[in-house]
Order: structure tokens, then sequence, then C-alpha cells
């Protein structure tokens, strides 16, 4: 059995119960293989700390010229949709970095001067939990089977990482239970790692940043029809909001974690639960069952894509009103600050919201999570304008005209031609296809075209501190760089026309594409992590990317008395990173007050951590300074 | 000689768009005929490589010149290879980029001056 633990937001817990309940099965005598599927951050390897015995490159096959072959046609350059290849008179040139590895250049080149070579995204390792007691059993030995990929640092493409990843444990004789620990947000790496599973688990919080990324869970998992239940983390914090909407829409509730200070203790310092709580085990063990129930009583069906529109043009981009960038010349004296923390749910949209207050009126804040905008929560944006985002195009085959040859279910390396009935017909799954058109290209009998998409949409809005640009990327879309792009590009716009001289931005959680599309030229960095060791590990990725590409950046540690030895190790890292570190908040239940309230936390009465958060903010104003002297 | 201009309109008194994967027009204006043609630039919506596309459009179209606000690793790596010479950080009007360059007041790039959109 195939368990994917997914969740809109990051940071809701889904380590902790993707980590337990490998633990806890394997406790049980099955066979258990622990799959990291987060490979922008992946964390599991803190709490099973495994031996790896095997890895090998998540890799990409990008075409090389063999110039003695070469005759120029340009064939390959005109049939590649990525613009990886450059054809001059006399020359091509390849730019792997921008390579999807369809194959349509090596189809198209009339010589066969092209040849694929792999070229490297990231690692899959494979290995041996470390041997664990749980609570339940301190006598017995437990172990799972582990695999990891890892995104390497600079790279945009996630989904041929995790696909990599999930390929090993693609055999069902190997492990009896599987259980995939997916990426946060609802985009296409989510998509990949939950799609062949038997069911997913939400993992949310009550609050209202929870519900609104679990309700984007529940549209994606409901778009692929996978069957699938919640689990309601630190439930006894913040509201019921979650539950009464778990009942309207007949989800079930699989299991209610409460928030136990002692747990959070014990996750900051790389331990598991079910090894310090005997009950911690069994809540585990009673979420297995109750997933186990459903797994086998549901009636999955198989994914087949909805038949096409053939009378659509696609997504008509003419039709669309000015947007701010398009009415200035340049945005001259525009600062943008950009907060990031790798690892989901540090808390960066609470601080990037108390900056937004703090700064009286004189920024404009961008939400570049599009994945899962939660700003908007705690700023109550009104008066809204609204613009379609077009990033892509989608093949769709008209099932009148196919007849059936198959060619594009052969050609098709994203896997996105489904055969229907028995291959007399083909479709294409829009949640797979990355418009690569080898579809397009060997259709004997022009079935097949390519569409623009729209996918998604983006806003500008007024709030009480000021204007703010924000966007919503549609469920299981991918190009969220590219409407992270817009989202920055309008902000500053809208600065510039308001006489503004700061742009806020909340940036999404990660490594990898809209990440670094969020923090490109931005004037300053600030990453919000906390005192735990995936927020360590997590911290550590950013600020290489952020080195990477040379944007100064500093440190703030949020929840810092969860463990200040941690605290302590954080500033350390950053610290010999050359990263000045910006200050430290305090863990206090305000910070969820705030949200139910529809509030930033400097805005509350009595928040002890406003005053904390002050102090950051004015040494963010510090750098600044510094980087425009 | 043809040079290449990134533009925000599709006029010769329209401002240089300082983007040139993502510019709206480009203009090429031929100085032995003292034309100008306004190009709309494809690659300003595509999904990736908007700078190498952008770049082939000016290769393709056979200017000699470009002169834009900004240009990115793979752009300027594409210009160099076709041999199309650049001059960047402009923010006047289309004519008056092309005055300037003719007078010889902006140097010519040896390097991208921004970072690549993926």
């Amino acid at each position: 059995m195939k368990i994917a633990i997914a969740s809109g937001k990051g940071g809701t817990g889904k380590t902790t119960v993707s980590t337990n309940l490998a633990m806890v099965l394997a406790a049980s005598g099955r066979t258990v293989t622990y799959v990291d599927t987060d490979v922008e951050e992946p964390n599991g390897h803190i709490f099973l700390n495994p031996t790896i015995d095997r890895d090998w490159p998540a890799t990409v096959p990008v075409p090389e010229v063999d110039d003695s072959r070469c005759t120029h046609a340009q064939a390959c350059a005109k049939s590649c949709r990525y613009s990886a290849l450059l054809a001059l008179p006399d020359k091509l040139v390849v730019f792997p970095q921008l390579c999807h590895g369809c194959g349509a250049c090596s189809l198209a080149c009339p010589s066969g001067a092209l040849v694929e070579k792999d070229r490297r995204l990231g690692l899959i390792e494979a290995g041996k939990s470390r041997p664990l007691h749980l609570a339940e059993n301190t006598q017995a030995q437990v172990q799972t089977h582990l695999i990891q990929g890892r995104l390497d640092i600079g790279e945009t493409m996630a989904v041929p990482v995790i696909k990599a990843a999930l390929k090993d444990v693609a055999d069902p004789s190997q492990s009896e239970i599987v259980i995939i620990d997916a990426p946060p947000g609802t985009s296409c790496p989510v998509i990949e790692a939950i799609r062949d599973a038997d069911i997913v688990t939400l993992v949310t919080e009550p609050t209202p940043f929870g519900l609104n990324d679990l309700r984007l869970a529940v549209e994606m998992v409901r778009t692929l029809h996978l069957p699938f239940g919640v689990v309601i983390n630190r439930a006894d914090l913040g509201d019921r909001r979650v539950h009464e909407y778990c009942d309207q829409e007949q989800i079930p509730i699989l299991a209610e974690i409460p928030y136990q200070r002692a747990l959070a203790e014990a996750y900051s310092r790389g331990r598991l639960a079910s090894e310090v709580f005997v009950e911690s085990g069994r809540h585990f063990m009673t979420l297995f069952d109750r997933m186990a129930t459903m797994a086998t009583t549901s009636n999955r069906r198989s994914h087949v894509p909805p038949k096409p529109d053939l009378s659509t043009t696609g997504y008509d981009r003419s039709k669309e009103k000015t947007p701010p960038a398009q009415r200035i010349e340049k945005p001259q004296g525009v600062q943008e600050v950009v907060v990031i923390s790798g690892k989901g749910g540090t808390g960066k949209t609470s601080i990037l919201s108390s900056f937004f207050a703090l700064s009286e009126n004189k920024a404009v804040v961008a939400d570049c999570d599009v994945d899962a905008a939660d700003l908007y929560l705690v700023v109550k944006p009104t008066a809204q304008d609204t613009w379609s985002f077009s990033g892509g195009e989608g093949a769709i085959i008209d099932e009148q005209a196919c007849t059936g040859c198959g060619l594009c279910f052969e050609h098709c390396r994203f896997d996105a031609i489904v055969p229907i009935d028995d291959g007399q017909t083909y479709r294409v799954d829009q949640t797979s296809c990355e418009g690569c058109g080898v579809c397009v290209d060997v259709c004997p009998v022009d079935a097949a075209r390519l569409v623009p998409r729209q996918n998604g949409q983006w806003f500008v809005s007024q709030t009480r501190h000021g204007p703010m640009v924000h966007a919503r990327l549609g469920i299981a879309e991918e190009n969220s760089g590219k409407l992270v792009s817009v989202v920055r590009t309008q902000a500053k716009a809208m600065a510039a026309i308001e006489g503004r001289s700061l742009v806020l931005v909340d940036g999404p959680p990660g490594v990898g594409c809209p990440v670094i599309s969020s923090v490109t030229g931005a004037s300053f960095v600030v990453v919000v992590s906390e005192p735990t060791l995936s927020g360590l590990h997590d911290m550590e990725r950013v600020a290489e990317l952020t080195d990477h590409f040379k944007i100064k950046t500093g440190l703030c540690i949020n929840k810092a008395d969860l463990n200040p030895d941690m605290s302590d190790r954080l500033e350390q890292e950053a610290t010999k990173r050359g990263l000045p570190v910006l200050g430290r908040i305090h863990y206090h239940e305000s910070v969820v007050k705030a949200q139910l309230e529809e509030k930033t936390v400097v805005e509350l009465q009595d928040s002890p951590v406003a005053e904390e958060i002050r102090a950051v903010w004015k040494n963010v104003l510090a750098h600044l300074d510094d980087a425009t002297s | 000689m043809k040079i290449m201009i990134t533009a925000q309109g599709q006029d010769p008194d329209a401002r240089v768009d300082e983007r040139f994967g993502r510019a709206e027009w480009f203009i090429l204006h031929d100085t032995e005929t003292d034309s100008w043609q306004a190009i709309a630039n494809k690659a300003g919506q595509a999904e990736h490589g908007a700078g190498v596309s952008a770049a082939q459009a000016v290769i393709d179209a056979g200017a000699n010149v470009l002169l834009t606000g900004h240009v990115g690793p793979n752009a300027f790596t594409s210009l160099q290879a076709a041999g199309v010479q650049i001059a960047s950080q402009i923010n006047e009007t289309v004519r008056e980029a092309v005055q300037n360059y003719l007078a010889g007041q902006y140097p010519l790039v040896d390097g991208p001056d921004s970072l690549p959109s993926h």
C-alpha cells in the first residue's frame, strides 16, 4: 500500500506524521519504505538518521551536438518549445539548464547529429534508518528502508528528481508499505509525489492559514480522484473552523494531534514522538488502521482526464486591460526585501505581514507564495483588480481525427498521454503535460495541437497598510516561477506609481524555481528559521542559494526559546556563512491569536513578541541603508 | 547597419524597454535606408528561455547591434555566438538611443548584467 502525506501549507507536520507512521508500522512487523519526495528541503533523514548504501544521480537527458553530422538544418531549434537550442547559420548552441529532456530535438534532427547525455539535477539516496527503540517496546529495535531525493542548489526542476526517487519503489513486492513524504503546496511537484498513492493524508493545523491551504489541497486530491482524509496537528491551538469545514465537505478527520511542548522539543532535537511517548505510537497506529480501511473500501477510480474542448484557442491575452507595469516607464529607487525560510511553517508570513504594518504605509506587499497564498488573510485586501495568468502551453488531441496509432503515447516522456478505450484514441492528462509538443510533432494526422493554458490569476488590491499584489496558481500547474516574476514586477510598478520606496515580498518555501524567481535581484533577503534540526538544515540550503545568486541575506530566528541551544547553533552557522543575525523572536500563542483576529502580530494589544519583531525590522532597515550607501 | 532596440511601444519615440527577453516590442532600424520597423516580441510570453528565444529573433532579423536595458547570461551567450554587439543600461527613447549609439556614446558590453529567467 502506498500512503502519501501531503499538505497545502508547509510546516504543518508532514514529516512528523510520515516518519512516525513509518516507524510504528515497521515495529508492527511490516516492511516499510519511507520516501522523502520533498526534494527541495528533505527533512526525514534528520529523524531517521539513515545509513546510505546506494546513491545515484537524478538526471534529465540533454542533447549534445555531433558537429561532424550537423547539417545546420535548424529543425531542432524550431522543435524546441523551451528555447534550449539556438540555431545559427554555422553553429548550434545548447542551453542545458533550459532543457526539459523531452526529446523533440532528437526526433526533429534529419541527420542524427544530436546525442542525448544525462545532466544531473539532484541525487537519490537509498538506505536504512538508524535502529530505533520506540517507547511502546524499548527492547525491540526497529528499522525502515529509506529513499530520499535532493535537488541540487541552483537547479529549478524538482519533478524529475521526485520521479527518480519514486521509481525505485515502483515494485510493490519490495515493501508492504510505502510512505511518501510529499513537498508542500499544490503545484506539479506535489502532484508527481502523490498521483500513484492508494490514499492521501492531508496534514493541517486549525488556524486560518491552515484552513486556507487545506481547501487548496482538497481541491488538488479531488482533481486526481484520490481517496483522502485529514490529520489536524496542534489540534488544540486555533479554532474549530477546520473541523467545521471537514464536516461540511464530509472529509474524514483521521487523527488529531494535540500541541505538546515536549513533542515540539523532541522534534527540535530530531527525535520522533513515538520514541518518546507510548501514546504517540498508538495514535499513529490508529491513524494507519483508519487509512488502511479507507484505502481498501474506497473505490479508487483511475485518473482519466476529461475530454478536451476542441473549440478552444486557449487563453487570449489580447483581451487584458493594461497592468501597472506597462503604465510606468521604469521603477526607480524601489528596494525589495524578500522573506523566505526554506522550510515551511517557520512563521514567514506572520513576520512579513508585521513588517508591512511597521512600514508606515511606505511599502507595497507582494505575496509570492503563489501555491499557498496566506498573506491576504491577515491584511484583508479590498477593491481587487484581477488579471489572468498564462504561463505555458498544453497539448490537446482531437479524438475524432485520432487514428489510435499510439505514436504520441510512445514518444511522450512525461506520461501525459492516456489511452482511451484500449488505445482506440488518446487523451492528454494536463496534470502531467509539460507542453513540449512531441505529440504534435509525431502525430501523422495532425490530431494534436498546443494551446496556451490559463494557469492562474493575479490581483492588485488595497489594504490598510498599502497596496498588495498577490496571485493564485491553478491546482496542479507548473510555472509558478513565472507567476512569481509577474507578481514581483507588478508590485515594483505599483510602488513606483504610488511613490513608495519599498516592496516587501513573502516568498515560497523550498529552494527551487519559485524561490529562485523570488530572490534574484532583491535588495535584501530575510531568512526566517526555527531552532530545530530541520530549520537548521533548511536555513543552510537557502543560505547556499542566496550566496549562489550573490544576494545580501540576514537570519531571523523565530520560536527561538523552543530550543535555545539550537538557536545558538543557528546563529553560529549563520555567522560562519557571513549572514548577519537580525534577531530572535520567542514562541508565543499571540502569533496564532493574531491570525484568528485577522491582524498582523504587531497590531495586537500586548503581544510580547511584537517588540522583538520591531527590533528585527529596524535591523532590516539598517542593512537596507547599507545596501544603498 | 541594422540596429535592434527593445521598446515599450511601436514607434521610435517610445522608450527603450529595460527588459530584453520579455520586452514588449523590438524596433529594427536600418541605418542605410533610415527605416524603422516594429516587431512584436513573441518571446515575451514564453514560459521558459525568453532570452534565448528573443536572441534568436534578433539574429534572424539580421541585426548587427542590440540596444537594451539588461541582458541575462543566456541571451548574452546567444548574441555573442552570433556576433551581435550589445549596449545595455539604456534608458532613453528608441530614437535617442540610436543617435547616442551612432555618436559612440555607449560602451559595448562584454558580459551579462542580469540574472537568467528560467
